[in-house]
């Protein structure tokens, strides 16, 4: 193994076993495991029978808590090189999903009425799948505009 | 037809206490979970304590830091307070009586 490998997998077990920390304290039945991909990413995957709503919470509300404590605790303990994702179930790529249909529905509406439309509290990278959606769009165009918690994602009708 | 007194809901009924008691047994201590997480973003994990406050509806747990790493555990806006909230409150979510955090300083 190359250093960087090494230092990548050490990197993914302090993330895991701080994952599985903080689930066993919140009573949480669950197993976590981590894989590590080829640009050093780091994705922690939950698996529970049970307890798999309160893992991810509203909007995934539980799941990025969890994934920045964790991110942290890693990024302390080994650098700031690893990006950390936590996952349950593949609920991040069915999010994606759910936010690519919904961007795809509401440019049709943008066109039809040629009036904005504007989406709210949404996460840094879930405006940036909506923006990535629909940047090849012929009808309409995105941006995003405020700050912190009250940044809204636009999307306007071209000319 | 006289009353029978044992019939009555009396005010301050033993339900009360029964309702407190198995309140007390379901809501899983957290002082452990809040302080795990918070001596791995501390320099000094030593100095982490966490005491649990009971009110009426709620649990709060004062987490207290060395002075050195308070903004350690409160981040950038909140971000890693919020965080340390959203996990209680969701570990907290299945018992009637909600949980949360404060950084005591």
């Amino acid at each position: 193994m190359s250093d960087i490998e090494t230092s990548a997998s050490t990197a993914a077990e302090t993330a895991r076993e701080a994952l599985q920390g903080i689930l066993d304290r919140m009573g949480i039945e669950c197993t976590v495991s981590a894989h590590v991909d080829g640009e050093g990413q780091i994705t922690l995957d939950v698996s529970s029978d049970s307890d798999l709503g309160t893992v991810i919470g509203r909007d995934g509300d539980t799941l990025n808590a969890l994934q920045l404590l964790v991110s942290v605790i890693v990024s302390r303990r080994h650098g700031p090189h690893s990006r950390v994702v936590v996952d349950a179930e593949n609920y991040r790529a069915r999010r994606a999903e759910s936010l690519q249909a919904r961007a795809i529905e509401l440019a049709q509406r943008v066109k039809a009425t040629g009036r904005e439309a504007l989406l709210e509290s949404l996460h840094a990278y879930e405006r940036r799948i909506i923006h990535l959606t629909l940047a090849d769009h012929p009808d309409v165009y995105t941006y995003s505009e405020g700050e912190g918690d009250a940044r809204v994602l636009v999307i306007s009708p071209r000319d | 037809m006289p009353r029978d007194p044992s019939a009555q809901p009396s005010p301050a009924s033993a339900d009360c206490d029964a309702a407190g008691a198995s309140d007390a047994a379901d809501v899983p201590p957290f002082e452990e979970l809040v302080a795990f997480i918070a001596r791995q973003l501390v320099d000094s994990p030593d100095d982490v304590s966490v005491m649990r406050v009971e009110q009426d509806r709620s649990v709060v747990y004062q987490l207290r830091v060395g002075p050195e790493d308070i903004g350690k555990v409160i981040g950038k806006g909140g971000r890693i307070a919020n965080a340390l909230r959203q996990i209680v409150r969701a570990a907290s979510s299945r018992s009637r009586r909600k949980c949360t955090v404060e950084i005591a300083s």
